[in-house]
């Protein structure tokens, strides 16, 4: 069976998302005689050959969305894999952007795949009925012969020197939420009874360098230890990780925190260091290895019972076996698709699709959605840049809302309503025709670009549903797909 | 780590080359520091004329400092790798003063971090009302220690929060004063100087326009023949008449070196709005004088002792009392100077200086180990620093 993971950028693949989660599945999903190809967005048009299951990740704009009616139309399985929570704060207007896209998705998408039980409640929550399956992220190396040797000079040495040496890794900033060095900065205060009982602390912190602020730098320097900081890249993760004792992995419990995965747990515990968690439980399916206290880490240190230690190896492997098994993993997500079967085939031409577009819009998922032969409809908040093949122009409210079609889609109109057109003019070079144009008004195009931003946000919430309304008029059935790209709580409303 | 104390200058805005300058020098000549400038990325930026690189080039020569460009908290902090006393020169919790401020923010304990007041109104220090409309009545530092010019009865913006940081050690730039007898005499022309960025020229109203007017209806007065009848100084960080490409009438001539450079003891008399190139002004002995708006909207009470000059005729008066009998204005430049304390006795602010690099130096073994105690030490690989 052929794979095609849709990500957003070639850059993404050298994200940790990435990294875990697919570069590690493709040399396997090979060896069991499947293909997996990791696709740009960008790249994915141009594609001769998808494969039978397209899954699309972190592409947050109307492209995805075209991509995947356009798969589902095609018959293939269409996949939407979700890690990061950017969904379930339905309170928070600067997510809007987020759930529109989500709500169109989910319509195309035939299954999800989650990488914790948590973002499966989330899709489950939202479309009860799809299939969802949560593959957790893989690990790469278990290291079960080095780990011996590795964990007892670890304890030796910090038994020795009385130092621990004490590890964070990680994206230490969002642009939403307060996550990584805030949550170092919230908790790092535990480890202060260490040093009351002799202990040294030796931290290094691993991160981005957008996240070095002076906020955090200046709060990182308050905390009850030296930080030593660097910029993080995936050797000196692996090399922090094998050195360190311990890993410190504060959690807060906002909903974008809560649903992360198991990953860097793992990555630690993989490399023999010990994990001390703060905060929220997210490592609770891992608690006989890890600590949620750093003062019985070193009880256990000093008493020589490490959670992590070679005698209590074959509880870790049970762990990783379950948690964090690539072949496993793989093995489970395989049977998955398997279960879904083939999709319904769906009959070529029974239904319209049309691509609306918000107040602002991708000029790439315009094309696209010309090029599989959708409409491509502007709403009145459209940018007028593009050649729309039909524009709505005027507002809603006082159903002063008016529809051109352009002349090249005049001839995919029903019959009925080709009697109704009258000659508009022409808009970026192309000829437009009015529909239900009222015989005595004088019309013309609404310029909504320079109206103040409440009255677009107040007119913007009814404009999807008469827009379908009205295309269903003219086209027949029309399946609707929604293009938003602001960053403003533009939301199109439940019914859409 | 560098065993020997440092002396680090934040180097943000182009003004702050003209404060600093005069450290730099005692820095290294008589303390033997291992002198740092730290550039913000940003002042490249605002060097629109190329001038002040060249200075810091200069400066840095004859000082045997290094030169580094910062372009984030990270970096600097890579960069404060040793000991020893850190400077700047407009440092504050305003927004144009970030760049500084958030390296104070991060700089590690073995670093005592000196802000030195940069104005005669200053953020921080003493707001006028325009000041106190745009930023608020007062502002706060980053800094351990604050340096002000005039006695602490007249730094009335200091915020309770930093009252034990103040030291006086009076204006830097008295350090750099012409000292030599200047040669030749004739007719000298007069000195204009516009800072029509700042908030006092829009804080209470557009008052720029107004200035612009005055300026040329006095240059077309005064215009003789000679060249050039009038020198015009835009504000080395604002370069308004500049950057807004206001025409100038032909017997001006502009007059942008650094302060250190410019002998202002060559002109006849100088007139400007609220600034500290005033003090600069008096500190030369030349007649000096205060534009006032004619609706007198703007706060001129700081300078309220020396003459004021609103309409061209009170410029032109004010001009030709100035060739004709410049002693007449002596009295009015005391009269200013005594009334805030301000410290101009050269030898005084380097013995006050001097304290402050002796006590680091005393004391550099014990801000060498406080590095151990704590903080953040930042790692940035050679390549992702800027050349």
């Amino acid at each position: 069976m052929k794979f095609t993971f849709v990500i957003p950028s070639r850059e993404f693949l050298a994200s940790a998302g990435a990294r875990i989660r697919y570069l590690r599945m493709v040399s396997l999903m090979k060896e069991s005689g499947h293909v997996l190809d990791l696709v740009p967005i960008e790249e994915f048009g141009k594609l001769a050959d998808p494969g039978q299951v397209v899954v699309f990740s972190k592409c947050f704009d109307a492209r995805a969305i075209v991509f995947a009616a356009r798969c589902r139309a095609e018959n293939r399985l269409v996949g939407i894999d979700l890690f990061d929570d950017y969904f379930s704060q339905t309170e928070d207007s600067r997510m809007t952007v987020y759930r529109t896209w989500l709500t169109q998705m989910l319509k195309h998408g035939h299954f999800a795949i989650c990488s914790t039980p948590r973002m499966s409640d989330i899709v489950h929550a939202l479309c009860p009925q799809m299939p969802v399956h949560v593959f957790n992220d893989p690990a790469t190396d278990l290291r079960l012969d080095a780990l011996p040797a590795l964990l007892k000079a670890k304890r030796e040495r910090a038994l020795r020197d009385r130092t621990i040496s004490l590890g964070w890794f990680g994206i230490g900033d969002n642009p939403f939420f307060s996550v990584g060095l805030e949550d170092v900065n919230a908790f790092g205060a535990q480890f202060a009874p260490l040093t009351a009982r002799g202990w040294t602390i030796e931290c290094t912190v691993l991160t981005n360098a957008r996240a070095l602020d002076a906020n955090r730098l200046a709060a990182l320097g308050r905390l009850p230890f030296p930080v030593r900081v660097e910029l993080w890249s995936e050797e000196r993760e692996t090399e922090l990780l094998l050195d360190s004792l311990c890993c410190f992995l504060p959690v807060n419990a906002q909903p974008f925190s809560i649903a992360k995965s198991l990953n860097r747990a793992v990555s630690a515990l993989t490399c023999g260091s010990q994990v001390v968690w703060a905060g929220y439980p997210l490592y609770g399916r891992l608690d006989e290895l890890i600590y949620a206290d750093p003062v019985s880490l070193i009880d256990d240190l000093e008493r020589g019972h490490l959670r992590l230690s070679p005698e209590r190896l074959p509880l870790y492997s049970t762990l990783m076996e379950k948690l964090a098994s690539l072949d496993v993993e793989v093995e489970r997500l395989l049977t998955f698709v398997a279960g879904i079967g083939q999709p319904g085939a769906v009959a070529p031409g029974s239904i319209v699709r049309a691509l609306v577009h918000g107040h602002q819009t991708n000029g790439d998922a315009h094309k696209a959605a010309r090029k599989a032969r959708m409409l491509s409809v502007a709403t009145p908040f459209a940018p007028s840049t593009l050649t729309y093949d039909v524009i709505f122009t005027g507002r809603v409210a006082g159903g002063d809302l008016q529809m051109l079609v352009a002349e090249p889609v005049c001839e995919r109109m029903r019959p009925e309503a080709a009697d109704k057109m009258r000659p508009f003019g022409t808009i970026q070079k192309v000829r437009y025709f009015a529909i239900d144009w009222p015989e005595n008004r004088v019309m013309a195009l609404q310029d909504w670009s320079t109206a103040a931003l409440p009255e677009v946000l107040a007119a913007y919430r009814g404009i999807f549903p008469a827009v379908h309304h009205r295309l269903e008029k003219v086209f027949g059935p029309v399946e609707m797909m929604i293009s938003e790209s602001s960053r403003l709580p533009f939301d199109p409303g439940a019914q859409a | 780590m560098n065993t020997q104390p440092q002396a680090v200058f934040l180097i943000n805005l182009v003004q702050d080359v003209n404060i600093l300058r005069p450290l730099i020098v005692m820095a290294d000549r008589d303390f033997g520091f291992d002198v740092r400038l730290m550039v913000s990325s940003l002042f490249e930026g605002r060097d629109s004329s190329g001038i002040w690189q060249r200075e810091l080039k200069e400066i840095a020569q004859e000082s045997s400092a290094r030169i580094d460009v910062f372009k984030s908290e990270f970096e600097a902090l890579a960069l404060l790798d040793g000991h020893g006393l850190l400077f700047a020169g407009s440092e504050s919790h305003l927004r144009g003063h970030a760049p500084c401020h958030d390296v104070f923010r991060v700089a590690p304990a073995s670093y005592l971090r000196v802000t030195l007041q940069h104005g005669f109104e200053c953020v921080g220090f003493r707001h006028s009302e325009a000041h106190k409309l745009a930023h608020g009545p007062t502002a706060s530092f980053a800094a351990d220690m604050v340096c002000a010019w005039f006695r602490a009865e007249h730094v009335d913006a200091l915020s309770p929060s930093q009252r034990g940081k103040l030291i006086v050690t009076g204006p830097s730039a008295v350090l750099q004063q012409f000292r030599d007898p200047l040669p030749g005499s004739g007719k000298r022309p007069g000195l204009i100087c516009e800072n029509l960025h700042s908030v006092r020229l829009s804080a209470m109203g557009d008052m720029k326009a107004e200035f612009v007017d005055v300026f040329s209806a006095f240059c077309a007065a005064v215009d003789d023949g000679t060249q050039p009848a009038v020198c015009l100084r835009p504000h080395p960080g604002g370069q308004y008449m500049l950057r807004n490409k206001v025409p100038l009438p032909a017997n001006v001539e502009v007059e942008n070196a650094p302060m250190y450079r410019l002998d202002m003891r060559r002109f006849s008399y100088g007139i400007s709005a609220p600034s500290s190139v005033l003090l600069d002004m008096v500190l030369a002995g030349i007649p000096t004088a205060v534009w006032r708006d004619r609706a007198g909207r703007m706060d001129t009470d700081n300078y309220a002792d020396l003459p004021g000059v609103s309409t061209v005729e009170e410029w032109v008066a004010f001009a030709r009392q100035a060739q004709d009998d410049p002693g007449s204005f002596a009295e009015a430049r005391e009269a200013f100077l005594a009334r805030f304390g301000l410290l101009t006795d050269p030898g005084e602010v380097h013995r006050r200086y001097a304290g402050l690099f002796a006590m680091a130096l005393r004391n550099a073994p014990q801000l060498a180990t406080a590095r151990d105690l704590g903080g953040v030490v930042a790692v940035v690989p050679a390549s992702a620093l800027p050349a």
